[in-house]
């Protein structure tokens, strides 16, 4: 156990729900545990920004509407496109579209 | 050792042996943009080649999250950890990218990983412990929540993407150079690498090797077993084609429509023999969309990446190269053309030997990358090995809503 491994009680009944893996505290002998590697995002850049965009626009030059770009960020279904736009608002994703599609 | 061309690095490089003249090679192009992660591929190899007793760590085919993932974890990080230490800082490329077919991202100044084996060995690699083959893909899109300080990671909140990987079936493998029984080889006919099962005596001495960790070893029969490109299928054996050339299962496979597959025709040094209208010929060298898969390791793989166009470029250049700019550039813009060879992937389960353009109306009138661009309703057509019209696609695609009063959700 690390240092900062909180204990952790861990029961399982018979046909109860285990604890959720991400819930328990790490141990650095385990094989399983990800190394996890930082690899921050530019200085300047936003990456919902980033990421909208490059969805409108791939999703435009298969031949979609601006209806139908629209309708992939509304639906939960997609989750990042629709994550964007829980975060940072309807007008974000709209603004993104009229950038590719323009006002007609 | 024997001097090879590698067109990869744009100069010669030693290796284990001569350069062999492969009639034609397996190549494929993966579009990582578009890939969704499902694992379809990574299924369909398995329940096709791997489900036996003494498989159950080899996937042949993985799609794996980087940053942070890895099968096994870490494989090119070791590697690329490996390759710094026998050449500090000298993983760098001269700058010199041009058209040439021998040269097209211009020469790389470090060494390969036949360079700087030790001397005792004939590959500088590493060898997994079976912990690193365990769990593939797991967790990989949600990084763990604490490190030993107690800081708070972020969880993918910047950026990722999904690399999906199979065999490179290079035209320099590391594991043929490395195997000590001769048991692996490259097959003339299509360049795709196999083990000779009665040769092999499980040295895993190519697990070691291969940089890519694509060969496998299998602790019941003690052999190492690695991904054979589906060779029946690549033959034309499968009823399906009536002997025609056909895509691999994970290629066949793929709900994302992101991979392209087929065999190249190549030249005496290992380079590509000319045929603008041959889609993968097209991509790697006309357009240069897509790029080898760490390329400095040097064993020219022939898998090529279409480069997620949202990833930190230094990133970019590290893992594909000094291409990575022009071939995002390309990409993000797309021509005329390479919009509708798009509109090929995944839609034959036939090997598509060549294709033709014809050109339909404008469309659409969009701004990409803050530049207008007009759509064209172009068809892109696909010809098998014959000759014979295989598919016909248009670029703006068809679609279909269910009507919801129709057990729609």
């Amino acid at each position: 156990m690390s240092d900062h491994a909180q204990p952790v009680t861990i029961t399982r009944k018979p046909g109860g729900a285990s604890v959720e893996a991400a819930a328990k505290a790490l141990e650095d002998d385990d094989p399983y545990a990800l190394m996890a590697m930082s690899y921050p995002v530019p200085e300047g850049v936003d990456p919902d920004l980033e990421l909208a965009r490059c969805l409108v626009e791939e999703y435009a030059l298969m031949g979609w509407s601006p209806e139908q770009v629209r309708g992939l960020f509304a639906d939960p279904h997609h989750g990042k496109a629709h994550e964007i736009r829980q975060q940072r608002g309807a007008a974000f994703i709209e603004e993104r579209i009229t950038e590719v599609f323009g006002h007609g | 050792m024997a001097e090879v061309h590698n067109w990869h690095l744009g100069r010669k490089m030693q290796y284990q042996y001569e350069a062999g003249q492969t009639d034609r090679q397996f190549a494929a192009v993966f579009n990582i943009n578009r890939c969704i992660g499902c694992q379809t591929c990574t299924m369909a190899c398995k329940s096709t080649w791997t489900f036996s007793p003494g498989q159950e760590l080899m996937w042949w085919n993985n799609v794996e999250t980087k940053p942070y993932g890895g099968y096994p974890a870490n494989w090119d990080v070791k590697t690329l950890e490996l390759l710094e230490q026998k050449n500090p800082d000298g993983m760098t490329w001269d700058g010199s990218a041009d058209t040439a077919v021998t040269a097209p991202y211009g020469r790389y100044d470090g060494k390969t990983i036949f360079e700087s084996a030790p001397s005792t060995e004939r590959v500088l690699g590493y060898e997994p412990s079976q912990a690193e083959w365990k769990g593939p893909n797991a967790f990989e899109d949600h990084a763990t929540k604490f490190v030993k300080d107690g800081t708070s990671l972020p969880e993918h909140d910047g950026w990722f993407f999904y690399l999906q990987r199979i065999c490179n079936h290079c035209t320099y493998p590391g594991c043929l150079a490395a195997c000590p029984r001769n048991a692996i080889y490259k097959r003339p006919r299509d360049g795709i690498v196999l083990v000779d099962q009665e040769r092999c005596r499980g040295y895993r001495k190519c697990v070691e090797a291969c940089p890519y960790k694509k060969t496998m070893y299998r602790p019941t029969t003690d052999t190492t077993e690695k991904c054979i490109a589906c060779y029946p299928r690549v033959e034309g054996t499968d009823p399906l084609t009536n002997g025609q050339p056909m895509e691999t299962r994970c290629m066949t496979a793929c709900v994302g429509k992101i991979r392209m597959q087929g065999t190249v025709q190549t030249n005496p040094d290992g380079t590509w023999t000319k045929d603008p209208t041959h889609p993968l010929y097209y991509l790697v060298h006309e357009e240069k969309v897509a790029l080898p898969l760490y390329p400095q390791f040097g064993t020219q793989p022939n898998v090529y990446y279409i480069p997620p166009r949202w990833v930190p470029r230094d990133y970019l250049h590290q893992m594909f190269g000094p291409g990575a700019d022009l071939a995002i550039e390309r990409y993000t813009r797309p021509s005329r053309k390479l919009l509708a060879v798009l509109q090929l992937f995944r839609t034959s389960q036939t090997i598509i030997f060549r294709f033709d353009i014809e050109e339909g109306p404008a469309f659409a009138e969009l701004n990409i990358g803050g530049e207008p661009m007009t759509l064209y309703n172009d068809t892109a057509v696909g010809f098998d090995r014959d000759g014979k019209e295989i598919v016909r696609v248009t670029v703006k695609e068809p679609i279909h809503t269910r009507p919801a009063k129709f057990n729609s959700i």
